[in-house]
């Protein structure tokens, strides 16, 4: 494979591994955090 | 084991062959430590040995008499929760037979692709291999399953007899699936290099949809079993529609079908690439000659790959499934995380946070001596940082919320302040960036040095890609039984109940199951290891990488 290519992909893949955390601590905040049962105060 | 394979290539300094095995002593200490503080402190101080039978005693005599036992009930000679460890013995089975295409076709149209792509000979080695071991094996997943529907008609008459009336038309469509399912990867495998590459590509990728709908076709039995489309079942003029229409739909695409469905995906796929783990290790182990110990050291590091990613997605998909059984059925909410099953939870987090921290050592491991020749002593340290907060976040998610009630906000209970889901979804988020940071790492930046190595298997590396493969399909069985044991003591829930009452108590008890899973796990390992000994395709000369 051309390594410019080769290197854009890796690129690519790390910000959809980047992207993937992301969503990962959207879903936690989005069900985990704010909708299910909060903690007894 | 020290496995110079595939010729002398020296040994650079700081690197040991066998590997640090202590780690692999940590791991399993960590496991019977949980097991036990598990088994002998926190299911008893939950109120895990009482039955959900018991507990929800009052809801049952509400239930309506025309769904309860109308035949004499069929005892299996296996005491008083006989009937459902016959029950979880053949379906948990089934799954692990089953999940084994659910899984298998998603990497297998992988190794398709790579063939095609690269042409190097591992991808259609390991792709044939894949596909001879799911041809030979489906007949064993399709027997549990007609076995499963046998035994559902026998022990629980009433509840087979409305539950396959409601599904009739997505058990067809499972049924024909089959046929379809077998078509497309017996045809896959018989026409390895036979066919142009866009048919293979076809196949594989008609295998894995047609799995993948007839996964879907029996999830919404499944799912509608614990969030039912109505309140109770009402049947309509005979016809092609036993009910209206509209009617069907809610049963069919209940609330939790979606979250189900994907998050069985994600576990069958995580499943299936620890479970090609474990066999590519028992085959380094069988094998002598240097190319198969280079192929299967290969092999085994594919796998673990493909079971990180099925891993990583299993929580956000999770947490979808919990949020959907907290809006449309909460009492099964509150049995599995605050309530008596809240250990069979606690279970399955602690499984996969070991999973997590034996990953991180397999890479420490398997990666230490590429590493050191590559001078990365960053990356080397950050897998070890990986193992340690690995260990402290499934610390962290092992914690019980409460002891000395059956339900946490039970007068009396002592709260534990470690327990808060709050640390909880911050410790799995852990978890998972650190999964999917390692599947990055290997991926992107050891990929193409990674080669030279394969064959300088250490032997601390090759004992944690078996414990993974261990770990990733006890976990997948545990999931079925924690589904199964928050519907407790219904079988379509608050509708049709466990027949017989108190005198057949539900859920499997906790030492009864433990049984059940370790049968049922000791006999698809014997027949996986068996089957993948007369269906692996070992290399017969050094592959030119």
């Amino acid at each position: 494979m051309n390594r410019n290519r080769s290197r854009r992909l890796t690129y690519a893949m790390w910000i959809a591994i980047a992207i993937y955390i992301g969503i990962a601590i959207y879903v936690f905040w989005h069900f985990g955090f704010t909708k299910l049962p909060p903690p007894p105060i | 084991m020290t496995t110079p394979a595939g010729g002398a290539s020296s040994a650079p300094d700081e690197h040991d062959s066998r590997g640090d095995t202590r780690k692999i002593v940590g791991i399993l200490a960590a496991l019977a430590i949980f097991i036990i503080v598990l088994y002998g402190y926190i299911i008893p101080l939950q109120g895990g040995f009482i039955s959900s039978t018991a507990i929800r005693a009052d809801d049952l005599l509400g239930a309506d008499p025309q769904f309860e036992a109308q035949m004499p009930i069929q005892e299996v000679d296996l005491g008083a929760s006989g009937r459902s460890i016959f029950i979880a013995f053949v379906m948990l089975t089934h799954i692990l037979f089953a999940n084994l295409h659910l899984g298998g076709a998603w990497m297998l149209l992988s190794l398709v692709i790579l063939d095609l792509a690269s042409r190097k000979e591992r991808y259609a080695r390991l792709g044939m291999s894949l596909a001879l071991f799911n041809v030979i094996l489906f007949s064993a997943g399709a027997t549990f399953a007609a076995a499963g529907v046998l035994f559902f008609i026998s022990l629980y008459p009433t509840f087979a007899a409305q539950g396959f009336h409601i599904y009739w038309w997505p058990l067809l469509v499972e049924a024909i699936l089959f046929g379809i399912e077998i078509f497309f990867i017996y045809t896959l495998w018989f026409t390895w290099g036979r066919i142009r590459g866009a048919w293979h590509v076809f196949l594989a990728v008609g295998y894995a949809l047609s799995i993948y709908f007839q996964t879907l076709a029996i999830d919404t039995f499944v799912s509608g079993m614990l969030t039912p489309g109505e309140k109770t079942i009402t049947w309509g003029a005979p016809g092609l529609l036993g009910m209206p229409w509209i009617d069907y739909l809610q049963w069919w695409f209940n609330p939790t079908l979606w979250p189900l469905q994907f998050h069985r995906v994600a576990a069958a796929v995580s499943y299936f690439g620890f479970l090609i783990a474990l066999l590519a290790m028992l085959h380094f182990r069988d094998r002598t000659d240097p190319p198969s110990k280079k192929y299967w050291d290969w092999a085994g590091s594919f796998g673990i790959l493909w079971g990180l990613v099925g891993l990583v997605a299993q929580p956000l998909l999770g947490l979808w499934y919990m949020y959907s059984i907290f809006s449309h059925q909460n009492q099964a909410f509150t049995n599995i995380m605050t309530g008596p099953r809240a250990w069979e939870m606690l279970m399955m987090i602690g499984l996969l946070s070991l999973l997590i921290v034996t990953v991180s050592v397999y890479f420490i491991e398997r990666r230490e001596r590429l590493l050191v020749r590559l001078g990365r002593h960053d990356i080397r340290n950050l897998f070890r940082a990986f193992a340690i907060v690995a260990a402290v976040a499934g610390l962290v998610l092992v914690q019980p919320a409460w002891l000395g009630g059956i339900m946490q906000f039970d007068p009396g209970t002592w709260a534990n302040p470690l327990g808060l889901m709050y640390y909880k979804h911050i410790a799995i988020l852990v978890l998972v960036a650190i999964g999917t940071i390692i599947i990055g790492i290997d991926l992107l930046v050891l990929r193409e040095h990674r080669d030279k190595e394969w064959g300088n298997l250490s032997r601390a590396s090759w004992m944690a890609a078996l414990i993974a493969g261990v770990l990733g399909s006890w976990i997948v069985i545990i999931m079925g039984y924690v589904r199964e044991s928050a519907r407790s003591p219904w079988l379509f829930y608050n509708i049709i109940p466990v027949p017989g009452g108190q005198t057949y108590p539900t859920p499997v008890p906790p030492f009864q199951i433990f049984v059940v899973w370790m049968i049922g796990l000791g006999l698809a390992f014997a027949v996986f290891w068996f089957t993948s000994r007369v269906t692996s395709y070992h290399p017969e000369r050094e592959e030119e990488v």
